[in-house]
């Protein structure tokens, strides 16, 4: 398990992160979404041990990260600017990740390598970007590492890899117990892969949650009587959103479906339909009920997906 | 703990990353060493690290600056950094094994080179001789430059972030202290009027310790390469350094954030401290002239100080631009300038407080119990020198007109710079012992009866008298047989001649070794006149690790040194026979291209230095001639029909030479003088004694030719 506490990191005058929280358990893929400049990177770069927080903790199985060998041969990091040696191919790379990291499978390497269809032998600098990309994630793939961090990795590939990374990634952690923690700028890339979610704004944990959880606690009711209605009607039901057109009024409804759906039944309304919402909607509606406008704190996500 | 401190596999793949500057650097040196051994095959040579492995300096120059920067080059980007900085090995154990990584391909190739430039000489024992003592310490001496090189730039590299400003910092770290310290020296010594002796400064404030800096210091300001890489004084020196260095190095990169990778500095104190550096360095050209009492300041230099302080300003924020690629920190920096101010009136006062107390530091006369007289200041140190620098003067006389040579000296120069030099004095290195034990070194002009009154002291004091009773072993020596004209010896018969010369040094009288070693000196100490007419066969020139010794070889002190020169020079009878025969064989031969020539170079042994230089070239079918002998010097061209060898010269100068080198050392002459003779293809040398009969036909040659062109 991956522990942080008040975790504050400045660059100058600029906070990055100030008083992050939050408990990632094993075995599960988090996902991390925010802005630009929300601080995503920095976070995953004191995860990884790169940064000293300012102040707080960061734990990875109780071994405190930094400067701690045993901590950081748990994981494997793909940052969202790449590294390679110089002149390098992916052979030369796979030989200095085996001299720095015990577990690197070299065989595995090798059937990564043919399932993405890459030469090894070719220099690296002469791939395009989401190959450099490819390159990365199987190195840090072949690592059998207990924790893998992905930072923005899915940019810049195509969707048929993207599919091939994401399954991958599943894999490693139902296999192997592996725990993924994916950032990304955009909410949809996460959907389908996450287990967790949390929303950083301005250096800050703003939102944190189960995906299974957010999907069912959380759903749209259309709903219409005979008779006049107001949002009062329903004050035992806990509303995160209330919007009336004409004699029909869409709801937003947070807590147990079935216990809710019987409740609204028995005041006999002529029309009732219960509407899945997307991961988006979710969260639009948690984070403005948290005082949060969701478009400003992710904005361009939509764009991007 | 194998991922604390070291890890071999990291140390591996460091020296694999270097792999190929490495391979290319092992093969040029290997190169370069085969084939200077290639060109020397043939000569005669005595092999020091300098002629036997050429590219050996690189080592600390060029490979060591040169790997480093490459190896520890992830600091400079973000990506890099972070990848190095997450991966499950500590700062200090990647930074250890990396450093043993560079300091391994430097030892690989330093070493290499040098074992086998060695090895292949030692196959051939008659052609190189090896100086073993002076090979391997130097050889070690420049690799722990070298690792003190590669510390150095790794302190560098870790308090800077992009590679402008690690070469830089590397530069400011490695020699601007120095640099400082030197032009500080050199103030307080032109305040002073270059009383202060060297030997004064501490060693660690001359920089002469420092082998990473002062040799390539000293070719800028000394105006030649000295090398100072055999003591072991200089090695412990610059131990230390590199040790000073790695300590700061790596505590600098323990501490060191993975952001500040591509920024000019890893903290803006350090940057400052930069700034202001680069700052002074040109602060230092208007301070140095301010402090020159010659330029004592007046209104009209105002100009040149305003030009030059707006210039060291305009560094101050040029050096922010360039480092930082942004002009949004100017203001900000702005206020830094004060400390330049306080360091500028710091600097200008510091030297005109410390030449102040330095010029009232007269001894008194009472207070001084001996005066020993170091080196003169003007030249190498002589072995003369050097056994005198262990000789304590304790004549009240000596020290009373040494202390009032230095205060005369002061005086006069407060008056009018350097009015105190005269043709009667020298600057000698002049060290007081006071009576409680203190010491003091000044450079003081000494009186030509003072430095006669020193050595004639010398000459009857029992302890220097008894350093004078041998010379140092050949093994401890670099011995080179001087004569007035080109000479060919093997190492053996180098060392032959030295044994006998020191054998028979030993059996000389004290007033004979006096003369020998105070020949310079002879004149001031009264010594002996009785000598004054002999004439060296040769001359030993004689260099110990720090000093040097010119000895004449005198038949009548070195009989038998003087018979081994002689019949070096001109081997056995039957070469000797031979020689004659070839020579005169010559005046038959012809020219057969047109860039062949005849040459006659003739090495006298007067002191008129009136050696003679014959050539004839056949070119264009005309022959030119060109003689030289003190002013004549003609030069014509004639018809090559009419073009004669000078086969009458050949005939006469072989008939007068002699048949054996018995004749010619039984000669009451002394001396040897010698022709060589040249037809482009040949070359033959005849050995002479400068007899009457011998240079009357010389000059009639010389004449003839003359009066012919």
């Amino acid at each position: 398990m991956i522990k942080t506490e008040n975790v504050v990191k400045t660059f100058d005058d600029f906070t990055a992160l100030n008083g992050v929280t939050c408990q990632i358990p094993k075995g599960c893929i988090y996902g991390m979404v925010g802005s630009n400049g929300a601080g995503k990177s920095t976070f995953l770069r004191l995860l990884t041990g790169i940064y000293k927080p300012d102040s707080g903790s960061i734990m990875i199985d109780d071994l405190p990260i930094w400067e701690n060998p045993a901590a950081k041969e748990k994981y494997s990091f793909v940052p969202d600017e790449l590294y390679f040696l110089p002149g390098t191919n992916m052979n030369r790379m796979a030989d200095f990740y085996s001299a720095i990291y015990d577990r690197f499978d070299l065989e595995r390497f090798r059937y990564l390598t043919e399932s993405f269809k890459l030469n090894p032998k070719k220099s690296v600098n002469t791939f395009s970007k989401g190959m450099k990309r490819q390159v990365a994630i199987i190195l840090a793939l072949s690592c059998h590492s207990e924790y893998m961090f992905f930072d923005e990795t899915f940019d810049g590939l195509d969707p048929v890899m993207r599919n091939l990374v994401k399954g991958l990634i599943c894999e490693d952690v139902i296999e192997n117990k592996a725990t993924a923690i994916i950032t990304s700028h955009s909410l949809r890339e996460l959907e389908d892969l996450c287990d967790q979610l949390s929303l950083l704004h301005k250096g800050g944990l703003v939102f944190e949650s189960d995906i299974a959880n957010l999907k069912t606690t959380l759903f749209k009711v259309q709903i219409a009587f005979t008779h006049e209605f107001s949002k009062e009607s329903f004050n035992s039901i806990e509303m995160l959103h209330f919007t009336k057109n004409g004699s029909v009024a869409n709801i937003i409804i947070k807590g147990d479906k079935p216990v809710t759906i019987a409740q609204l039944k028995s005041m006999n309304p002529v029309l009732l339909d219960v509407l899945p919402l997307t991961l988006e909607e979710v969260f639009t509606y948690e984070m403005a009920a948290l005082g949060y406008s969701f478009e400003d704190v992710l904005e361009g996500g939509k764009d991007n997906a | 703990m194998h991922k604390k401190f070291f890890n071999f596999r990291l140390f591996k793949e460091g020296f694999k990353q270097l792999k190929l500057f490495g391979i290319i650097s092992l093969i040029l040196y290997l190169l370069s060493v085969v084939l200077l051994f290639i060109n020397q095959i043939g000569g005669r040579n005595i092999v020091t690290i300098y002629n036997c492995n050429p590219l050996v300096l690189l080592s600390y120059t060029v490979i060591a600056p040169l790997f480093t920067l490459f190896l520890f080059n992830f600091l400079t980007s973000r990506n890099s950094s972070d990848f190095y900085h997450s991966v499950p090995y500590t700062r200090p154990c990647i930074f250890i094994s990396f450093f043993t990584s560079i300091v391994a391909w430097i030892a690989l190739i330093h070493f290499s080179s040098t074992i086998l430039s060695v090895v292949m000489r030692l196959c051939m024992p008659d052609t190189f001789s090896i100086q073993w003592t002076s090979t391997i310490k130097t050889s070690f001496g420049i690799f722990i430059c070298s690792i003190a090189v590669v510390c150095g730039v790794l302190f560098s590299q870790s308090i800077t972030g992009t590679i402008f400003t690690n070469i830089l910092v590397t530069g400011l770290i490695l020699f601007l202290p120095r640099l400082f310290t030197t032009i500080f020296i050199s103030m307080i010594n032109n305040r002073t009027f270059g009383i202060i002796s060297t030997n004064y400064f501490s060693t660690f404030l001359t920089g002469s310790k420092n082998m990473v800096v002062y040799p390539i210091m000293s070719l800028f300001l000394d105006s030649g390469f000295k090398t100072a890489f055999e003591s072991y004084g200089e090695w412990f020196y610059t131990l230390i350094l590199a040790i000073v260095y790695f300590a700061l190095a790596l505590t600098f990169f323990k501490k060191r954030q993975s952001e500040v990778a591509g920024n000019a500095a890893v903290s803006n104190t350090l940057q400052a401290i930069y700034r202001i550096a680069v700052t002074m360095f040109v602060c230092m050209i208007p301070i140095t002239i301010l402090c020159d009492k010659e330029t004592a300041f007046s209104a009209s230099d105002l100009p040149m100080y305003i030009t030059m302080y707006v210039i060291a300003i305009a560094t101050y924020f040029l050096y922010e631009i360039i480092t930082t690629r942004t002009v949004k920190r100017l203001l900000k920096i702005a206020p830094g300038l004060i400390i330049v101010v306080v360091l500028n009136v710091v600097a200008v006062f510091g030297v005109s407080t410390i030449s102040d107390y330095e010029l009232s530091n007269i001894p008194k006369k009472e207070d001084i119990e001996s005066v020993t007289v170091l080196s003169s200041e003007d030249s190498d140190l002589s072995y003369i020198d050097s056994l005198m620098s262990g000789l304590q003067i304790k004549d009240k006389k000596i020290i009373s007109s040494t202390i009032n040579h230095f205060e005369d000296y002061i005086n006069s120069s407060k008056k009018v710079k350097h009015s105190y030099y005269t043709d009667d004095s020298n600057i000698y290195s002049v060290k007081f012992t006071a009576k409680n034990g203190a010491t003091l070194y000044r450079n003081i002009p000494l009186s030509s009866s003072t430095v006669k009154k020193i050595y004639t002291y010398a000459s009857e004091d029992s302890t220097f008298l008894k350093s004078l009773e041998s010379l140092p072993d050949y093994s401890d020596v670099t011995v080179h047989i001087s004569c007035n004209f080109p000479a060919n010896y093997t190492v053996k018969e180098n060392k032959d001649i030295y044994t006998s010369f020191y054998n028979e040094y030993k059996k000389l009288s004290t007033k004979q070794k006096l003369y020998l070693q105070l020949n310079d000196y002879v004149s001031l100490a009264d010594i002996s006149d009785d000598y004054n007419n002999m004439s060296a066969i040769c001359y030993l020139n004689i260099y110990t690790q720090d000093s040097s010794l010119y000895i004449p070889v005198f038949d009548e002190f070195f009989p038998e040194t003087a018979q081994k020169c002689i019949k070096l020079f001109m081997g056995s009878k039957k070469e000797i026979k031979d020689n004659k025969k070839n020579i005169n064989s010559l005046e038959n031969s012809t020219l057969l291209s047109d860039g062949d020539s005849f040459t006659i170079s003739i090495w006298t042994n007067n002191n008129d230095g009136n050696d003679i230089y014959y050539s004839a070239e056949r070119y264009d079918n005309s022959v030119s001639v060109s003689l030289s002998s003190n002013s004549v010097n003609t030069d014509s061209s004639v018809n090559a029909n009419n073009y004669k060898f000078p086969s009458e010269f050949i005939k006469k100068i072989t008939s007068l030479a002699p048949d054996s080198y018995e004749e010619l050392s039984q000669s009451d002459e002394t001396g040897l003088i010698s022709i060589t003779f040249d037809n482009s293809v040949s070359s033959y040398t005849l050995y002479m004694v400068p007899t009457d009969k011998v240079m009357e036909c010389i000059n009639n040659f010389t004449k003839s030719v003359s009066d012919n062109f």
